[in-house]
């Protein structure tokens, strides 16, 4: 029992980094029918500009939250840059996928020639160890779960109560009935570019914050993770992909700690596999989806 | 088959050939003059390669980038300075010598197209040196088919028997390490250990010779779990093996993994972990500044102990050594890599000149033979320490035995070495103590 405890303590702490990233890459598929395959770099990216303020004296909290907002701004020019006219170039969801893998190499090959090949670590920000009912989380983790949660009820209320949140549903639904009843849906495009971008960012400060220490690979090995959620939760599907996240981490976890630790990774492409084939659509009803929000 | 059959078949292939007979011979022919011209072409590059003057290439074959990047800089530097001890010896044979990377990435499938894609275009890549285990299954043969002698630092077990003639090892193979793990933890008090090594070829070659030893010495193996490198979190594993309360951990990989799992096994075991013993090829930099800022700049020094193939230090060929290092390094520099214990690459450079001296050329296949010949204590030959000595002597018409840093290296017909183990410690500023030295014939016999 105590075994069982602490891998699902442990599945839970790595499933809030996994949703705090699938809910913002679902997000954007849902708002601009992009998988955006770029995010695991600019995850890294995030994650190595808190590490340049931090080297530079910046608090590690002060650089977090820098990195995230960065990663808003870039991931707007991102979108306006490249995704958005390869789409009214007609480039269609394949050719977008491969626009967003070569720019996640551009990324990530900035990311070495600026701060080289080697490993880099932020440190040990972990905080004591609290441990209880056979749980064991580290302060750190119990701050990112804390964040994550907030994050996704912050999300919900945007989502169901704010003006923006409406648009952006809108738009997701039909952006040309949207942009037709007076909605900016450029704007709101951006907005929600910004805030997944942001949300990117803040999975990638997460994670490297509990990992010890990260290289320019960082974001690109967790992406299937970020993948095998929102495919989980059914594409374009935020409340999809928290479940899915949660679901994900948790099966890992179990699955490196009652067979070997290998078998992580399968754990997260078995799943993306089995519904890729029993429900492509996700585990979710279109409901859940941003489309699906407004049509309700 | 029926007759109408046959009959169309045939009628096909009279139309076909028929109709296309030139198209098809011209084809065919088309095709062998590329073949023959690219045939040419190799064979010519091959010999101009292996005759032309100029400078002479070592290829320092290692991992240039990745995780493991650190490992190629650090055998580049052992290879400048056996290179600039040769040059300031007068060269080879008229020509100077220059170190070039040759990145295999430290991943065996990259390695391939890398390694070949040198192999192929560097002029004058008359000797390599370096090479880690993790590649070594697959770069060794395309190297021995270049018929370029190899220094090599893998302890493969699979190479313990090779037939690849241009292979020279230098370090005792990895079941032997294995077996110095084991011993070390035995006569150390710590009997029931847990294994934990990250899943690659390199971290886990020790594993069959620590299995072999502590079962021989009657210790425990309490758990012994593989880990993949490079894992956000190691939690569960983590978990398993503070569970089975070992009195030491023996591990080994990238220190990016290593600085994960053991300051996640600090956080869950609330500070406390068992002595770790692991192997000298984690004495890196990177290994020592992730686990300071992790774990403090005490934890290394009182936690870890390194275990690998012991140098002798043999007085002038080190004092030579130092100075090919300090006229190439700032003093810092110098100072950490004489920590890292490989001035084994700095012999194999000036090993294989004097072969090559010795030969009376660079080409790999006419200098090969000269190897042993340049490292074979006997009566009669010319002990010497360093290549300008051994040029002289040879000069001077003398059979020598090159005796270097790593002290006398008897090669075995397969040319793999045998040597004792030395455990260290480390300093908080880096350097390493020694603790204990087990003779080859010791680590040999606790193997069963």
């Amino acid at each position: 029992m105590n075994a069982f405890a602490q891998a699902l303590g442990f599945g839970i702490a790595s499933g809030a980094i996994i949703t705090l990233g699938a809910v913002g890459l679902t997000v954007q598929v849902g708002i601009s029918n992009v998988f955006n395959v770029t995010y695991g770099a600019l995850m890294t990216l995030a994650a190595f500009i808190a590490y340049g303020l931090e080297q530079r004296g910046v608090s590690i909290w002060a650089a977090a939250l820098c990195a995230i907002l960065t990663l808003g701004v870039v991931s707007v020019v991102l979108n306006r840059i490249l995704i958005a006219p390869l789409k009214r170039r007609g480039a269609g969801f394949v050719g977008a996928i491969i626009g967003t893998v070569y720019a996640g190499l551009i990324i990530q090959t900035l990311i070495v020639v600026v701060a080289g090949a080697g490993v880099v670590t932020y440190g040990n920000h972990w905080g004591p160890t609290v441990t209880g009912a056979g749980f064991t989380f580290t302060t750190i983790q119990l701050g990112i779960i804390g964040l994550t949660v907030a994050c996704m009820v912050a999300l919900h209320l945007l989502l169901t109560k704010t003006l923006f949140g409406r648009a952006l549903r809108a738009t997701a639904a039909n952006e040309n009935l949207a942009r037709a009843c007076g909605i900016r849906t450029r704007r709101v495009v951006d907005g929600a570019w910004f805030l997944t971008g942001s949300m990117c960012g803040a999975a990638g400060v997460a994670l490297a914050l509990t990992i010890v220490s990260f290289d320019f690979s960082l974001g690109g090995t967790f992406l299937i993770y970020m993948l095998s959620a929102a495919v989980l939760g059914g594409i374009g599907q935020p409340y999809g992909a928290m479940i899915g996240g949660l679901v994900v981490g948790i099966a890992s976890q179990l699955a490196a700690a009652y067979s070997s630790p290998v078998y992580e990774d399968v754990a997260a492409f078995g799943i993306l596999v089995v519904v890729l084939l029993t429900r492509p659509r996700g585990i979710f009803t279109r409901r859940g989806s941003l489309a699906g929000l407004w049509e309700t | 088959m029926s007759v109408s059959d046959s009959h169309m078949r045939r009628q096909f292939r009279r139309e076909f050939l028929g109709r296309h007979r030139w198209s098809l011979v011209s084809s065919a022919g088309v095709i062998a003059v590329i073949a023959a011209t690219m045939a040419l072409s190799t064979v010519a590059s091959a010999s101009s390669k292996a005759h032309a003057s100029g400078q002479v290439s070592i290829g320092v074959v290692a991992p240039f980038s990745g995780a493991s990047a650190q490992i190629g800089q650090l055998f580049d530097a052992a290879c400048v300075a056996g290179s600039f001890a040769v040059n300031q010896g007068g060269g080879v044979l008229g020509s100077t010598t220059k170190c070039v990377e040759v990145d295999n990435t430290g991943d065996p499938a990259d390695a391939v197209p890398n390694v070949s894609r040198a192999v192929a275009t560097i002029s004058n890549f008359d000797m390599a040196v370096g090479l880690d285990t993790a590649t070594a299954a697959t770069t060794i043969p395309l190297i021995n088919k270049a018929r370029i002698p190899l220094f090599t630092l893998n302890g493969l077990a699979a190479f313990d028997n090779t037939a690849d003639q241009y292979y020279w090892r230098l370090v005792p193979d990895d079941t032997q390490h294995g077996a110095g793990f084991a011993l070390w933890a035995v006569r150390h008090g710590e009997r029931k250990v847990a294994l934990v090594f990250q899943n690659s070829a390199a971290a886990e070659a020790a594993v069959p010779g620590i299995v072999s030893g502590m079962k021989h010495l009657h210790g425990k193996i309490l758990l012994n779990e593989t880990i993949p490198g490079d894992r956000s979190s190691y939690s569960s594993v983590v978990a398993d093996v503070i569970r089975s309360h070992p009195q030491a951990i023996m591990t080994d990989g990238d220190p990016q993994t290593m600085a994960t799992f053991f300051a996640e096994y600090s956080q869950l075991n609330h500070g406390k972990v068992p002595p770790i013993i692991t192997s000298t090829d984690l004495v890196l930099p990177d290994f020592f500044s992730e686990m300071k800022k992790v774990l403090g700049s005490q934890f290394v020094p009182s936690h870890v102990f390194f275990i690998g193939f012991q140098v002798l230090n043999q007085p002038q060929a080190y004092a030579a050594y130092k100075h090919a290092l300090s006229a190439s390094f700032k003093p810092a520099e110098v100072k950490a890599l004489l920590a890292q214990n490989l001035s084994i690459l700095y012999d194999a450079v000036v090993i294989g000149a004097l072969a090559m001296e010795k030969a009376k050329s660079t080409s790999g296949p006419v200098y090969n033979n000269a190897i042993l010949a340049v490292t074979r204590a006997r009566p009669g030959v010319v002990k010497v320490h360093t290549y300008a000595q051994g040029v002289a002597a040879l000069k001077a018409r003398k059979a020598i035995d090159y005796v270097g840093v790593e002290g006398q290296l008897l090669f075995d017909s397969h040319h793999n070495v045998s040597s004792a183990f030395e455990i260290f410690k480390a300093h908080p500023d880096g350097s390493l103590k020694s603790l204990a030295v087990i003779p080859a014939a010791v680590a040999r016999s606790s193997l069963g």
